[in-house]
């Protein structure tokens, strides 16, 4: 990807390293919808209420 | 009770606040996207969210991980009174920040933001070895593959539609034919290996970072070789150079940061300090449990 902007940007911009956004999982629901857009089954467990953990847990796939 | 002001899905709170609760200490979290009130009751002043509302003068203690304080301010139609207004709830807000700032805080809203420059003339001026570094908008004077660049903006990650991109700390591998905007640059200094030091209110727990024999995290050991990680383990840095890291902390005002050196030789090279840095990987890896450390203090 090559950024182009009218004025001068610092040196560094030649050096960053470009990759693709991983998930962000705001919520349980939009767990619940990506896992069945992929259409994986799964029974999550009533512990997973936190939104970092969803996030680790999406990420394994 | 204890103020917690941070970020939404930041772990390092989570952390703290599993502490927190197993030490029985009350607290309150607030976060980034949260908008407050000012208001008062019984001559005594309390903020209102619509998660959380407390009295100002019930906070004993604060820490302040990331994010800020954010108040709504009310808007009037007449512009004399608009502008009159803004500055008497813009006085209102300084307050109620300064006024939690002087409460045994762990960190500050108002000085987390460090300007890398100034800490690397402030090191200096404290006698660190600092490797040499200087601001350039061109490579004339540039040593090809013997200097580094990096950004001055604390965050190196830019977050584009579908990508996002990473600055890390690169060797400037050739000239460059066109001016750029000023720069960054400092002198590459060939490593033993690198150390992060984690400070808290005078205590320091360090951890060497074998990242050299690696050529993905030889420059920047950020760029994490997940297959094949770098060796971490526990680390005494000589008192002297505690006693230096010390002195820096109180010149810039923080209680709390992470601190990076590379050592070389029989040196310790500063290269920078950051105040709300991520500590999980140095607790983890030497099992300092720094989590209980801060609630401790808190």
């Amino acid at each position: 990807m090559k950024i182009k902007e009218k004025n001068k940007l610092p040196l560094t911009f030649k050096y960053i390293e470009f990759s693709k956004s991983k998930i962000t999982v705001k919520s349980k629901s939009s767990l619940t919808f990506l896992l069945s857009v992929k259409n994986i089954k799964l029974n999550i467990s009533s512990d997973l209420n936190h939104t970092n953990q969803l996030a680790d847990y999406c990420e394994l796939f | 009770m204890i103020l917690i002001i941070s970020e939404n899905n930041e772990r390092t709170t989570n952390e703290i606040i599993r502490w927190l609760i197993a030490l029985k200490k009350n607290f309150i979290r607030i976060h980034e996207d949260e908008v407050f009130e000012i208001k008062s009751e019984n001559n005594h002043i309390y903020i209102q969210s619509k998660r959380n509302c407390f009295f100002i003068d019930e906070i004993t203690t604060v820490w302040y991980r990331r994010g800020g304080l954010q108040f709504s301010r009310k808007k009037y139609e007449n512009q004399a009174v608009n502008i009159h207004m803004n500055e008497h709830q813009h006085w209102l807000e300084e307050y109620v920040r300064n006024y939690l700032e002087k409460k045994n805080p762990i960190n500050k809203e108002s000085n987390y933001h460090v300007n890398k420059l100034i800490v690397l003339d402030t090191a200096k001026e404290i006698g660190f070895d600092v490797p040499e570094y200087f601001l350039t908008d061109n490579t004339d004077c540039v040593e090809i593959n013997k200097t580094i660049t990096k950004p001055l903006a604390g965050n190196g990650i830019l977050k584009f539609q579908d990508s996002h991109g990473s600055m890390y700390t690169s060797i400037v591998g050739k000239k460059e034919n066109e001016d750029f905007f000023i720069t960054f640059f400092q002198e590459k200094i060939e490593k033993d290996f690198e150390i992060r030091s984690f400070y808290l209110k005078g205590k320091i727990w360090s951890m060497a970072i074998f990242s050299q024999n690696d050529d993905q995290t030889k420059v920047d050991y950020r760029k994490y070789n997940e297959e094949r990680a770098n060796r971490n383990v526990r680390y005494n840095l000589p008192k002297e150079l505690e006693e230096k890291i010390s002195l820096l902390m109180n010149k810039l005002d923080l209680s709390s940061g992470s601190l990076d050196f590379i050592k070389s030789g029989n040196k310790f090279y500063f290269l920078e300090v950051n105040p709300v840095g991520q500590f999980g990987n140095v607790s983890f890896y030497c099992n300092y449990n720094l989590g209980y450390e801060i609630a401790k203090n808190l």
